[in-house]
């Protein structure tokens, strides 16, 4: 299966990364971002990926079709559409598909 | 080229009769206009295991919604965590027990009524299954009346994440064998009909607690790229996700809409050199050109990602240094980016030379080159091999991309550069790629069990 064992496979060994990444668990997660942050610039200090960067998620949409774009959700991997389903309508109920 | 055309081509044709094949099944391709076809991958593909998030159904890295099952937590637009059936819930000060109070008015699609117990089922299921969202710092999910009290092994302030993670199943005659079948759930929607390989059909749940969708039913197609555009040109889908490779195509009737995602590309470069270290299950460790930080440095700083993006991506995506995209909270500043001329300064310091004259630098008889693994099913990550293994060539360095299946990719994953797919609200994830301890063999069997949803 897909990915079975994908975790750190650069195999950074990297005790300040492991050490912060406790500390982040530790604290309140609003203050525990500033340690994820750091975590993730210690580890990239020793530039075990080359980040390339995010891509957008695109998509064809039916003239007739209202998916409310100022209500979607983050886009984690895979993405999620649907997460705003809730608000998507017909605008011009004439217009086939 | 000209082969890959080819079946294109016939990818297309076929999928050209599979959607006539449907439609006609249907009596036509029109519909009424509150009901809705489409072809998207929200969810990742077609569920092995059908809707059934035990088996990981509506968990795909944290951040998607189940549809069909409610969720303990959702997120809202703006990232912040808002109650789905949670009351509300306490987090104790040591971060190790999270409480939650389930609301007491929602029913499942059998009529039968949710409680604490259902939840708490759900997650004690979904640990031992392992095949979603991480539950591996969860000891137990225990109801206690109303409320479901879940304590942890250790301090872990992303579990609030994982309270957005898992779809709630009712406990009273779940089979994990049989329920992805016929899923019942207290979503917006219950499914109607999977025809695998096909499609498979939502309809409104009409005792949903929540805010009322307009849409009655949904129909959503299970189509490869090819034929999910072919199927827009068409007119046979309301809504088709296309990869970027289509995204400046034009099409009557049709516009395309585009969101900014978490979801980054990186390619992993193995930090040790080959020291004949094995992972438990046997696969080579380590790589003695990327095994030297100068050769991974050279490539984070010399590498141009804008073009990249404007390339590979078609220019719908953002450059990222670090791995952490922008909307998330421990997002922080960009790195070097294209600095040729530098990145060769430091291959030179370390001792990188073209000795022989072929562009390619060379150090104690050693040549810099690797290679870098893509899926080939993902078009956007071979651009990227492709184009990344053409810029490298400026630096001095010979990258071979290599495009193959995961079970392809799997024996050089710790040995060789990989394109990977992350994405993830939940900062757990920084753990998932850093973390010495999840790496090493020692705790290998530990780790093992975390997740089966990357691609």
């Amino acid at each position: 299966m897909a990915g079975v064992g994908y975790d750190n496979p650069e195999y950074l060994n990297d005790s300040a990364v492991d050490s912060l990444i406790d500390t982040a668990m530790g604290q309140d997660i609003n203050a525990s971002y500033s340690t994820w942050s750091q975590a993730s610039q210690q580890a990239n200090s020793n530039y075990p990926y080359l980040w390339i960067g995010t891509m957008d998620y695109t998509y064809f949409v039916s003239d007739s079709l209202d998916i409310s774009n100022s209500t979607h959700l983050i886009y984690p991997h895979g993405g999620d559409i649907w997460g705003n389903i809730y608000d998507w309508n017909r605008i011009n109920e004439t217009a086939e598909a | 080229m000209e082969t890959k055309y080819i079946i294109g081509a016939i990818i297309a044709v076929i999928a050209i009769v599979g959607i006539a094949a449907v439609a006609l099944g249907g009596g036509s391709t029109e519909h009424a206009p509150n009901e809705l076809v489409t072809c998207v991958a929200a969810h990742g593909e077609e569920p092995e295991f059908g809707f059934d998030p035990m088996h990981g159904w509506g968990y795909h890295d944290s951040g998607t919604d189940p549809l069909i099952q409610s969720t303990i937590l959702k997120r809202d637009k703006d990232n912040n965590f808002v109650n789905d059936l949670a009351k509300d819930y306490t987090i104790s000060d040591d971060l190790k027990t999270y409480t939650v109070t389930i609301r007491d008015d929602v029913k499942f699609t059998d009529g039968s009524k949710l409680t604490a117990k259902d939840v708490a089922f759900s997650y004690n299921k979904a640990k031992e299954l392992g095949e979603g969202a991480d539950l591996s710092s969860m000891k137990e999910a225990k109801a206690d009346g109303n409320k479901v009290v879940f304590t942890l092994n250790k301090s872990d302030s992303t579990f609030i994440n994982k309270l957005t993670d898992v779809g709630i199943v009712p406990e009273a005659g779940y089979n994990e064998d049989t329920y992805g079948q016929n899923p019942i759930g207290s979503g917006p929607y219950k499914l109607a009909q999977w025809d695998k390989g096909q499609q498979f059909i939502l309809e409104k749940n009409p005792d949903y607690y929540g805010k009322e969708p307009y849409f009655e039913k949904i129909t959503n197609l299970f189509l490869d790229s090819d034929a999910a555009f072919a199927a827009v040109k068409n007119g046979d889908v309301d809504i088709a996700e296309v990869p970027v490779a289509y995204a400046n195509e034009t099409v009557d009737g049709y516009h395309m809409e585009y969101f900014d995602s978490v979801d980054v590309r990186g390619i992993s470069l193995p930090t040790q050199n080959d020291t004949g270290l094995k992972s438990e299950d046997n696969i080579t460790v380590g790589n003695n050109v990327t095994g030297d930080p100068a050769i991974r440095e050279a490539l984070s700083i010399g590498i141009d990602r804008q073009k990249l993006v404007d390339g590979s991506l078609n220019g719908f995506g953002d450059v990222c240094t670090n791995g952490v995209a922008k909307q998330l909270p421990w997002s922080y500043d960009q790195g070097k980016d294209g600095q040729v001329d530098e990145a060769k300064s430091v291959l030179a310091a370390a001792g990188w030379k073209d000795t022989d004259g072929d562009g390619i630098v060379e150090k104690d008889g050693q040549k810099a080159a690797f290679s870098i693994y893509y899926n080939a099913k993902a078009t956007e990550r071979q651009a990227i091999a492709v184009a990344v293994a053409e810029q490298a060539k400026e630096i001095g360095i010979e990258i071979t991309p290599e495009g193959g299946s995961w079970d392809d990719i799997d024996p050089v994953k710790f040995s060789q550069g990989v394109v990977w797919g992350f994405g993830s609200a939940d900062p757990y994830s920084i753990e998932h790629q850093y973390d010495s301890r999840v790496a090493w063999p020692v705790w290998v069997t530990t780790t093992l069990n975390i997740s089966t949803t990357v691609q």
